[in-house]
Parts: structure tokens; sequence; C-alpha cells
């Protein structure tokens, strides 16, 4: 592989070298915990200091603004810099902890290196925030299992969904080799890791990302790639970004994904984390094209199934109330542990949206009429 | 589990309300009123002092399992739920000893009723707990220290008191330094174990912790920083101002001024329109 041109690169003071790295994740998404220091303009949570150790990538991937084809101002920060910053924000308790990515510099095992080198300074350095590494696809499982002693959550993103369309988007790398390998050799890590929990320190399950509508893969095969990722890497939390075309990249003349697509797409993937829900239970929330709709797919499984519902609040199975639309896993829990709920108002101070549990509910025998129900 | 901070704010609680059911002849004074307890009859205080000695040998949640006793199918993270609710109505500012008592006696030892109240009592003890819970939430989120070389320093003003509560969490962050919180009527060391006592937070006067302020640590400029940061997230297309002016309320300004001006751009949006710019772009207007 080529190493990046450095014809872009001149002098940057560290703020401004900031700033283009920072910009360079932002469509990342690597929340962590309940407590958020800033919401953007855009309303997301900003938790983390998110950065690219370097944007002078030797890549080609027709999607990125870092493809080394590219004509943008290339820069890099040092593990130091990376190291000092950090600790500043997190003292100003501006943040949680650093997520951290990269463009390849060099080669997967350089970049990967020089992560390494990064969470290694912080851990020495006492650390004790969170720490993410988005990890290099090809990166050798040595380099893994030693970045894996430092951190709280790693992985490699899939950006897609088969051998066919990963050679389309990312050119250099192979997807079976360079990342489904790499998900296995992080799954059976953290698995090791989980069981000997290495300095007190909880390591997150795996995750990657995908790239939404970058290529003409529909939704339902991100769903099905998601459900087999969770069966075959353990993965919990995959993440989404809506592909937006980056002018002087081969992509850039097409449409922009739709941003209501991630929001759908990251609601399937907590029902199939959280409510027990199995892929063959999404088939009515797909159109004819295979794409979700912009609708909310609880309720939408749930209109397919009324032979299920009304439940009954008070004699339901836990399975069964996460089943109701408007009822999430803490709030059946507290439905489930409470001894027997009287009327909506209580529902309500549990947390419920009653006006979307109403219709599939019997509260005291007492169930909402439809106009189904008089049609027969 | 609970942490240290609430142990002892629900056992007292737990502890009193006990000794109470057993010596229904006896007078509540409420917990604050120590020197009201000092002026009243001797007897009862020696008896408080004997029950207090006995609850001391049980831990909270076994506490909690003697009051709250028709729980007894409920997971351990539905007790904590009862003990965290405790810790957070003792610290709202319009809590009373006696309502307080009189609502767990309402509960008739089920603690579930806390959480779906029926009586108005209830109802405006739930929203005490929301209050108080948010409050230090907010305060974990918003609040900027000043960093110093051996020490983080931040005054803080809450509703509600809170303040011990926010000086053990951002001790809990920080463990390698000492955390000093200013309050109104006195100060607080978070970490104080460094310094060889046995408790991470304790009451000090405000004069230690302007002692341990020596060099402010200025290598980076963490506000500059953070602005660069800041602006750096922002993604035009996604702009929308109503949703995070609802994350990023207009409260979160009071905490600190860095989340104040994180609000303006919130508002008023990252870019900042200056003279120098209307200058440069003379005639495109």
């Amino acid at each position: 592989m080529n190493s990046g041109s450095n014809k872009f690169e001149h002098y940057l003071t560290l703020k401004e070298r900031i700033s283009i790295l920072s910009a360079g994740t932002k469509y990342d998404n690597c929340n962590q915990s309940s407590v958020c220091h800033a919401f953007g303009p855009d309303g997301r949570c900003i938790q983390l200091y998110k950065t690219l150790l370097s944007n002078n990538c030797s890549a080609e991937c027709i999607f990125c603004p870092n493809r080394s084809q590219r004509s943008a101002v290339k820069t890099s920060l040092e593990p130091k810099e990376i190291a000092k910053v950090t600790w500043s924000l997190y003292r100003k308790n501006t943040i949680e902890g650093l997520f951290l990515s990269s463009g390849i510099l060099g080669d997967p095992e350089n970049t990967s290196y020089k992560q390494l080198e990064v969470v290694k300074l912080l851990r020495d350095e006492g650390f004790k925030g969170y720490i993410h590494v988005r990890i290099m696809p090809g990166s050798p499982k040595y380099l893994l299992a030693e970045i894996s002693e430092h951190v709280n959550k790693f992985g490699v993103n899939a950006e897609t969904t088969s051998s066919l369309n990963y050679s389309q988007l990312c050119p250099n790398f192979d997807y079976k080799n360079d990342i489904l390998k790499r998900l296995k050799w992080t799954q059976k890590i953290i698995d090791q890791k989980r069981k000997t929990n290495y300095m007190n320190r909880t390591i997150g399950a795996n995750d990657t990302q995908f790239v939404v509508g970058a290529l003409d893969e529909t939704d339902k095969e991100i769903v099905t790639t998601m459900s087999d990722f969770m069966k075959k890497y353990g993965l919990r939390r995959p993440y989404f970004m809506s592909f937006d075309p980056v002018p002087n990249t081969p992509l850039e003349n097409n449409y922009p994904s739709p941003k209501w697509k991630e929001l759908r797409l990251y609601q399937l993937s907590y029902l199939l984390k959280d409510y027990n829900f199995n892929l063959h239970d999404f088939d009515p929330i797909f159109d004819e094209h295979n794409n979700v709709k912009n609708l909310d797919p609880k309720e939408l499984i749930a209109q397919n199934k009324l032979e299920y519902f009304p439940i009954d609040i008070n004699n339901a199975t836990l399975n069964e109330l996460l089943m109701i639309p408007g009822i999430g896993p803490i709030t059946a829990k507290k439905i489930f542990y409470s001894q027997g709920i009287g009327c909506e108002a209580d529902l309500k101070r549990l947390g419920i949206s009653v006006k979307k549990a109403r219709p599939y509910i019997t509260l005291n025998g007492q169930s909402q009429t439809s106009l189904k129900s008089f049609m027969g | 589990m609970l942490n240290e901070i609430d142990e002892l704010y629900v056992r007292e609680v737990l502890g009193a309300y006990l000794e109470f059911k057993i010596h229904h002849h006896s007078k509540l004074i409420d917990f604050d009123g120590f020197d009201g307890l000092n002026k009243s009859n001797e007897d009862e205080i020696i008896e408080y002092k004997q029950g207090k000695q006995y609850w001391n040998e049980l831990r909270t949640d076994q506490l909690a399992k003697i009051i709250f006793n028709k729980n007894i199918d409920f997971t351990p993270y539905f007790y904590n739920d009862i003990l965290q609710y405790i810790s957070c109505i003792v610290r709202h500012k319009s809590y009373s000893q006696f309502e307080l008592f009189h609502l767990i006696d309402e509960c008739n030892g089920a603690g579930e009723v806390l959480f779906t109240p029926s009586s108005k009592l209830g109802n405006r003890y739930l929203r005490f707990m929301k209050e108080v819970k948010s409050e230090l939430h907010r305060m974990c989120m918003f609040v900027r220290p000043e960093v110093y070389e051996k020490i983080l320093v931040v005054e803080i003003k809450p509703t509600h008191k809170n303040e011990k509560h926010f000086c053990y969490w951002l001790s809990k962050k920080n463990p390698d330094l000492l955390v000093g919180i200013k309050h109104l009527s006195y100060s607080l060391l978070g970490n104080a174990q460094l310094l060889g006592f046995n408790e991470t937070v304790i009451i000090v006067n405000s004069n230690i912790i302007a002692e341990l302020k020596n060099n402010k640590v200025s290598s980076l400029d963490a506000e500059e920083i953070w602005d660069v940061y800041y602006n750096s997230q922002f993604i035009n297309s996604r702009r929308n101002k109503q949703y995070a002016k609802q994350m990023q309320p207009k409260y979160s300004s009071k905490f600190s001024k860095m989340a104040k001006k994180d609000r303006y751009k919130v508002e008023k949006s990252t870019h900042s329109v200056t003279l120098d710019f209307f200058c440069n772009n003379k005639g495109k207007f």
C-alpha cells in the first residue's frame, strides 16, 4: 500500500490540528455512560474527546474524507499531545474519556502501535477515565491483545454487510480477513478479559460501525448482518453512520442517506439486544424494497401480531411485557416486581408511555375498544 | 450498592424509624436538630443513643428488609432503589422527617408503594426524589472545576443538599487529586484519604482549601481547547435547535461559565460573526 502524500502538510498549531482531527470523528458515535457533559448544536451528547491520531490515510475508501487521493489538509497528533489534551479536558469535567480512531499511517500495524502508545501513556499516568479505541482493519493479533489491556472498549468497523460490498467501499482491505477475523479475535480477547476481571476494569462487548446508504445494500441486509454479528461475534452495540457525500470523493454525487434511518436502525438494534426480539419478527417493518419504514418498529410489530394482544399487565411475564409498545426493559421490570398495577396513573408514574401502551394492554379486566373489534 | 455518603444518610433515617416504631411514646426530633435533642429530656437521648448503637450493627439493606418486609421476593436491585429513594428524599430542601416517617408507615411494608404512590404525600415525595436526583445529575454534567496542581476547586450553590454527593462523585472520578468544594456555609474536601483521613469526604475550613491551591495548571488552556473541540463536532446538516435546547436547557448555564458558553452556541450556532468578517467580505452583502 502506498503511504499517504504529505504534500498538504504544513505547520499547524496544536489547536488547528485538534480541530481538524476531531472534525474527522464527528460522525462516529461512541457514547458510554449516562453523564453527558455538553450537547452539540445538533443535540448530540458530547461525553468523550473524539480524535483521529492522523488523517493522513494511505487507504482509498471511496466514502471517506481522509482517503489518500483526496486533497485536504493532512495532519496528525503525537501520542503525548493526545494524552495531554485528554487529561486537560477530563480534569475540567468536560469529558468522561477518550475515543481514538485514525487513518492508516503507512500500514495497520504501525497505526495500531501508535494507538497503543497513546492508551498506554494515559494509563501509565494514572488515567482512570473511559477509553474506546477503533482499531484498524488488518491489525495484528498481538497488538489487539496489548491494546485490550488498557481500554474499556475496542472494535473494528465493518462498514458494510458483505465481501463484495466491502471491496467496493474499501478496496485496500479484505472483509473476511481484515474485518471478520479481527472481530473474532476481539471477541475472544473480551471473553477472556471478562473472566479474569482484569484490574477491576470492565471491558465492553465487541462493537462495530456500519455506513448506511453509501452503497445499494438494503436495510434488511444491514439488520441481518447486525443480528449475525450479535450471535457470532458477541456484538452488543452496533453504531450507524448515515452516508453524507464528501466533495472530491468517488461518491460525491450520490444522495445522502436520510437521517431518520439511523434512528430506526438503532431502535432495531435495541429490540434485538434488550427486548428478546428475533430477526423474523422484523418482517412488517420493511417496505417492498427491504428498507425500513419511518415508523416506530415496535408498534409496527405489535400491530402485526394482534393475536398476542391485549396483554393483562398484572399477569404478564417479563417477555410479554417487553412486547408492549411504550414499555422498555426497566419499566417492564418495575411492573413485573410491583404488587399489581391499579390504574393508568400508576403506569404513568412508572414512566410508561400510556398512550402507546393503551391499545395493547388489559388493566383490571378492561381494555381499549377498537373499531376492529366492532367489525369482528 | 449504596456509596459511603448515601449509607450515612439512609442508616440514620431507617434506624430512627425502627426506634420510633418501638417507642411510640417518644418525641420525634428532626435530624438536623441535634441541638434540640440535647435540650430535650435526657432519658430520651439515652434511649435514642442505645437504639442507634443497636441498629448500627445491622447493614443498611438489612434495616430496609425489616421495614419493607413485604418485598421478600424482590431483587437486591429493587432494595437498592428504595435506599436511593430515601437518600434523595433526605437531601431535599422541603423534606420533613415527620412526613417521611408517615410515608414509610403508609407503605405498610411494601416498598414499591414509594414508586407508585396513591396519596398526595407519596406523589409529592416521589417528585422530591426526582428533583434531587436530577439536580445532582446536572451538577455532574455541567460543573467545571478550576484545576490546580494538587486540587480541583469548585464553588457550588445547590438548591438541595447535594454538595457531599457531588464531592464524592468528583473525587471518585479523580482519585489522585484532592477535591475542594466551596459551599455557601462551609467547604468540603474530597479524596481526604490522600491527606491521611479515613473518609473520602470531610468538612473543612475554607482556608484549608485556599492553602492547598498553589499553582494553577496552565500548560494547556482547557477552556480554549474545549471551544475548539466543541466547534469541531458540529454537523451543519444535522442542526436541530429545538432538540439541542431541550438537551442543554437554560438552567445548565448557571453551573459554570463554560456551560453558559455551550448553551449560547446551542442557541446561536458555533459560527461567530465578527467585524473582521464584514470588513473582509465588503461588497458581498
